[in-house]
């Protein structure tokens, strides 16, 4: 073949020519060898040489040759020393055994017979470097320090690479989860400003509910369920306790509830004694109560009274600033929130709303309304959206005193079922709407102003209160019903006793003795004589003495009983023991 | 001041604030100091200052909503310590912002609401002034005139 001359003509100067371009002239000599035609050999016109099956070349061809181990690596040797490959198209390749698997090569300087131009056929790059990279073994140690170094730095990198993008990984699934739960607030914000209304499916009908009936709460939400009155069960529930102390004028009907008219109703109670006998409640764990007003002077005003009362007051100046409260306290966070509704930013509604998606039970934290806003209508949404009672504002340090009994019972040191007959479970009267416990309740937490009553009678209900109480907050089966004494149907003739004993306003009467059969309407009266009283309880500053006892005194022993005994008590009664046992006589 | 031996308030008292409320207020005072007191009431008369700033302005640019919020924010601050007269004139500029009658009840048109808000406005300002004048006197009693600070 025309290969062997080429070969024989090289073999004398190429392979002796020292250093040189050693790659070109085991090139050269590899072409010389006959062994290897059929893989690869020169072209026809000898200006190139061709490359038949790349497989068999690297396998048997390339290791004799040179010290590439793959095909890749000797093209891209070959591309160093300007051979360039020429298309297929350009030129005749004749398909070798594998056809278009040929690669022809090409160099201007490269051609059969002619070893003398081997010589000047260099590599494009600077001679050092082409010294290292055919001489790879032969680098100097100092070579070898820089790659050493350059290794170091590559792991430093790698690591921090990896690093970062654990990094970006966390910081990517935290910026999900945030839109995911804006995205779901929207979704709230959305809903609840087209309708006005919180979605149905937290409403009285739906989950809240369900959820306090799984858990044995007997709060009368549940019993209200049927005959679709819960929200007026709430409504009044809502009032009751608090307005009763205050003695502000309901009406769940009367779109206006005047503060003019309110003022009215405190008016009476005139001038009234320094109330000095106010005994903060003991707790076994300092109730920790967020309060949320964007109102610094009712802020102020608020924390004090949750000093006053022994609790840790905490406070968010609006909705936001309180979701976020509350997330970052997380599990072991508010034992209670007071929710202003009126707000910037985010209103006190939706607030809740958003803190009721992920703490679905409405006693987890309970959070409570205050506001001057408690018509009807208004009520019913704060229901809605996961509230379990209202505080009317201006609130007061009694009627904040109540809301800690009824919810933070669990926490106090003498827990108290406050004045509802604990066995008492509602069994008539189920077309009322239950009158919370709050009207008993509150005119006994408004002896707390009146001297020397003060603590026996606290005492007394807290005698006849079960003294232990699971710690577990979660355990609302049994908590519910220490917590929320507000279910019993049966108050609601104690109540009316109470008035019919203790009201000394003549007007007060219609409401009160008409007993467990008092249509809702009379609620509004029911819960102004509730006011009466503790105008009249009030150290004995009463116009005058009980008058017109109505016929269901009898009915309920421990309510008529009891309200005439307290009212009985002369404020200068010192022996507490004494009027306990007379108390406790009379339970 | 004549003062009132019942509850240690001066006679008149009950003609500027609810006395349950602010008697409430003072309770919460250590002992004899009346430091929590006064400073919660001085800090709501910055907040009527204020307040009464951002009302004129949100008149003069016929801002009902602004005027009906302000009215609610004030009314509030004001019921919590029970000063009533502030009270009641900031709910009736509350409903007014809000396009209802003085008692909330029902929907008037919002020139009325304006003009209406106009003739409250100045009533309410004196209703405050007088209420202020009688605090700073009760807070400190031994100072003299109006510059008496709290």
């Amino acid at each position: 073949m025309d290969a062997g001359e080429g070969g024989s003509g090289g073999k004398g100067t190429a392979l002796t020519a020292g250093n040189g371009a050693d790659f070109v002239k085991k090139l050269y000599r590899m072409l010389s060898e006959e062994k290897h035609q059929a893989v690869v050999r020169w072209s026809e016109t000898g200006q190139s040489f061709i490359v038949y099956d790349n497989n068999d070349f690297t396998k048997n061809v390339l290791p004799q040759h040179f010290k590439h181990s793959n095909f890749a690596s000797f093209v891209r040797q070959l591309n160093k020393y300007d051979f360039h490959k020429v298309r297929a198209n350009e030129d005749s390749v004749p398909p070798g055994p594998n056809g278009d698997q040929a690669w022809e090569f090409h160099h201007p300087q490269f051609r059969r017979g002619n070893d003398n131009n081997l010589e000047g056929i260099k590599r494009k790059a600077p001679s050092q470097r082409q010294k290292k990279e055919s001489e790879e073994p032969q680098v100097s140690a100092e070579a070898q320090a820089v790659i050493m170094q350059l290794q170091n730095r590559l792991e430093d990198v790698v690591l921090r690479a990896e690093d970062l993008s654990r990094k970006y990984h966390s910081s990517i699934h935290e910026i999900y989860s945030l839109n995911a739960r804006m995205s779901r607030l929207e979704e709230i914000l959305g809903r609840f400003m087209r309708t006005g209304q919180v979605p149905q499916d937290t409403g009285p009908d739906g989950g809240y509910q369900q959820q306090q009936q799984s858990h044995g709460h007997p709060n009368g939400y549940g019993e209200m369920n049927g005959n679709g009155m819960a929200a007026d069960a709430f409504t009044l529930s809502g009032f009751g306790n608090t307005a009763s102390q205050s003695g502000i004028a309901l009406d769940a009907t009367d779109p206006q509830v005047s503060t003019t008219f309110r003022q009215e109703m405190r008016r009476p109670q005139g001038l009234r004694k320094k109330s000095t006998g106010f005994v903060a409640p003991r707790w076994r764990q300092t109730p920790k109560v967020l309060l949320v007003e964007d109102d610094a002077t009712c802020r102020k005003i608020g924390l004090k009274f949750l000093e006053a009362t022994g609790c840790k007051g905490y406070f968010a100046c609006d909705g936001f600033e309180a979701v976020r409260k509350i997330q970052d306290a997380g599990d072991h966070g508010y034992d209670m929130i007071l929710m202003d509704i009126i707000m910037p930013h985010l209103d006190g509604v939706s607030t809740c709303h958003i803190i009721r998606t992920t703490r679905p039970d409405r006693q987890d934290p309970p959070i409570i309304a205050m506001t001057s806003n408690i018509r009807s209508t208004d009520i019913n949404v704060y229901f809605n959206a996961g509230m379990i009672d209202v505080l009317p504002k201006p609130f007061t340090r009694d009627g904040l005193l109540q809301m800690l009994q009824k919810y933070l019972n669990r926490l106090r040191d003498d827990p108290s079922d406050s004045a509802v007959p604990h066995s008492g479970r509602p069994t008539n009267g189920s077309s009322l709407p239950p009158l919370p416990p709050y009207s008993v309740a509150s005119a006994a937490a408004s002896k707390l102003d009146s001297k020397a009553t003060t603590s026996p009678v606290l005492k007394i209900e807290y005698d006849a209160a079960p003294t232990s109480h699971p710690d577990d907050d979660d355990d609302h089966t049994t908590n519910g019903a220490h917590d929320t004494p507000d279910s019993s149907l049966e108050v609601v003739p104690p109540s009316s006793s109470i008035i019919a004993v203790a009201g000394h306003h003549a007007h007060h009467h219609n409401g009160g003795a008409s007993g467990a059969d008092a249509p809702a309407g009379d609620y509004t009266d029911m819960l102004n004589a509730s006011a009466g009283i503790y105008t009249g309880s009030l150290g004995g500053l009463g116009p005058g003495p009980a008058q017109g006892v109505g016929p269901s005194v009898g009915a309920s022993p421990r309510g008529a009983m009891r309200r005439p005994m307290e009212a009985a008590v002369p404020d200068e009664y010192s022996d507490s023991r004494m009027k306990r046992m007379r108390f406790s006589g009379a339970t | 001041m004549s003062v009132d031996s019942d509850n240690g308030l001066p006679k008149d008292a009950d003609a500027y604030v609810d006395i349950e409320t602010f008697e409430q207020i003072l309770e919460m005072d250590d002992d004899d100091t009346r430091d929590f007191s006064s400073a919660l009431v001085s800090g709501f008369f910055e907040q009527v200052e204020t307040t009464f700033e951002e009302m004129d302005a949100a008149l003069k640019q016929k801002d009902l909503d602004k005027l009906s919020s302000l009215g609610h924010f004030l009314k509030g601050s004001s019921a919590t310590l029970g000063i009533y007269r502030v009270r009641d004139s900031c709910e009736k500029i509350q409903h007014l912002g809000g396009r209802k009658d003085e008692t909330g009840s029902k929907d008037i048109k919002e020139e009325q609401a304006l003009t209406s808000i106009a003739e409250i406005l100045p009533l309410l300002k004196d209703d405050y002034a007088d209420a202020e004048a009688w605090l700073m006197k009760f807070f400190n009693p031994d100072a003299n005139g109006e510059e008496a600070s709290v």
